[in-house]
């Protein structure tokens, strides 16, 4: 059985203008997905309507089988802990005036999930690579890297099965790119991830799969190995040919 | 060949703290000089510093002629004037450097027409308009009398980052600060800006000054490249001697960086 199944998913804010349009994919457990595309195809809302922030107006959501109903509130819970978000900038998504471990302990409180929190804590910190004493301290105190990091440790504290990731790593440097990169590479030994991104070089680096969005329509689908080898839509061909290389 | 901008030994301080140390680099005109760090590095201080915009905080050692003119000894009054004619700076993000409240017509006029009062010329409306829209159509914006009369959040973030290099064009500058000009942009956006970039360098003979994080980005744009880290330059060179052999262990770790994911895209891993 998928972990994701996504059957039609049709999404606008107003009725002659639809963000997304008959979308269709599915997510194997331990297979990488990358949502690749630019301003305005979709690719955001998909990751919405995903985390049930958005209600579809057409289409369903399957999560390991089960229908997602962002209203069936007992499902919504134990979904919510299956599935956690990691979003672009770790600026703003961390709360400034709450300790580290606050801010990691809040899906577990947020989700009456019964385990140890301090315990919990400790191992989400260790796994993202962050020190013990990193707890009792506040988010300025961190680099952009190491609060994407806390980001991380929030996310994969309730021991989610799916992480979806926004842009994640597109606000940060170069080098703590590749960092955090093989960071979720490591955690997408037990988990999956779904990455967001416009930046087909990190998804290429991360995904075993791709689906390329253009104007709320997948173009392309597959493999990313097979994908970028050989681009059959011209707005995948496009993409991959704006990319700036370093042999240029 | 006078220097368009010439830094020696240039520091920057935040009271005790040093945050740009002994840099020095000099821009002939017509030459293209990328400078690539990470965030803190100094890039954009150092930029800031040569046109004599750092915030008042901060305070600066060393010394810096702008086409000429030592920057730190001139008045604002006169650093402003030096500022359009000498240099023109075009920021990250276009929609907080443009003027959300103002039609982009008028504030592409606003440095034309203070580029024809320096210089003398009669200030003729419907000449600043005419060339508002030749300056529209050189950055390749579509329907540049529409765009004229919109206001910023009307148009894309691409058109957006046109109208805001045909508003560094008005000045008519000699050196182009280009400061991560294309990081807020999609990729397939990055790549028509750059090419832009590099085309109008060409036609209006200015010297460019691109800063970047992004290594790939600058070795495409620039024929000497600086890397800044913690304030310093580590290395320095043309793009091919950085990219093949770079000497400092931080260089090489940004090469090593980026080969990382040009090589996923190439299947290599």
């Amino acid at each position: 059985m998928n972990l994701l199944d996504v059957e039609n998913l049709a999404f606008g804010y107003a009725k002659d203008r639809q963000i997304l349009k008959e979308v269709s994919f599915a997510v194997q457990r331990g297979v990488n997905v990358g949502l690749v595309g630019e301003s305005g195809s979709g690719k955001s809302t998909i990751l919405r309507l995903l985390l049930g922030l958005e209600r579809a107006q057409g289409g369903q959501i399957r999560f390991s089988g089960q229908v997602v109903d962002p209203k069936d509130r007992n499902f919504m819970r134990a979904y919510r802990k299956s599935v956690q978000p990691v979003f672009q900038d770790p600026y703003s998504s961390l709360d400034p005036r709450q300790r580290v471990d606050a801010i990691i302990s809040e899906p577990l409180r947020s989700l009456k999930v019964d385990v140890d929190h301090s315990r919990a804590v400790d191992a989400a910190l260790e796994a993202v690579g962050l020190p013990r004493d990193a707890q009792k301290r506040y988010p300025h105190e961190f680099s952009g890297g190491q609060r994407q990091r806390i980001a991380i440790a929030r996310a994969i504290v309730s021991r989610p099965d799916l992480l979806l990731a926004d842009e994640a790593v597109s606000a940060l440097d170069l080098s703590t790119r590749v960092r955090i990169v093989d960071l979720f590479k490591r955690l997408s030994e037990t988990l999956t991830v779904v990455l967001v991104s416009h930046d087909l070089g990190v998804v290429a680096a991360l995904c075993e799969e791709i689906i390329i969005l253009e104007r709320g329509t997948i173009v392309e689908q597959g493999k990313t190995r097979e994908i970028l080898a050989a681009p059959r839509h011209p707005y995948t061909q496009r993409l991959l040919n704006s990319i700036p290389r370093l042999k240029a | 060949m006078s220097a368009v901008l010439k830094i020696e030994n240039l520091c920057v301080h935040a009271g005790n703290q040093q945050l740009v140390s002994d840099v020095s680099f000099a821009i002939n005109p017509g030459e293209r000089w990328g400078l690539i760090g990470e965030s803190g590095s100094g890039k954009s201080l150092t930029a800031m510093a040569s046109i004599g915009l750092l915030p008042s905080a901060l305070s600066a050692s060393g010394t810096i002629e702008l086409d000429g003119q030592p920057v730190h000894a001139l008045s604002e009054r006169a650093l402003s004037r030096l500022r359009g004619d000498a240099a023109a700076v075009v920021f990250q993000e276009p929609l907080t450097a443009l003027d959300p409240l103002m039609r982009l017509g008028k504030q592409t006029a606003e440095p034309i027409r203070r580029r024809m009062y320096r210089r003398g010329e009669p200030l003729d409306r419907k000449s600043i308009q005419r060339e508002v829209i030749a300056l529209f159509e050189r950055v390749a914006l579509p329907e540049p009398e529409r765009i004229a009369r919109a206001y910023p959040h009307e148009i894309s973030g691409g058109q957006r980052q046109r109208v805001a290099i045909a508003m560094a064009l008005a000045c008519k500058p000699k050196l182009l600060i280009a400061d991560e000009p294309t990081t807020a942009l999609d990729v397939t956006t990055q790549a028509e800006i750059l090419d832009l970039l590099g085309k109008l360098v060409s036609e209006f003979g200015m010297a460019l000054l691109f800063i970047s994080h992004d290594l790939p980005v600058v070795a495409n744009v620039a024929d000497t490249v600086i890397v800044m880290r913690e304030g310093a330059v580590v290395e320095r060179g043309t793009p091919r001697s950085v990219l093949t052999a770079p000497q400092h262990d931080y260089t090489k770790l940004l090469v090593a960086a980026a080969a990382k994911f040009d090589d996923a895209l190439a299947g290599r891993t």
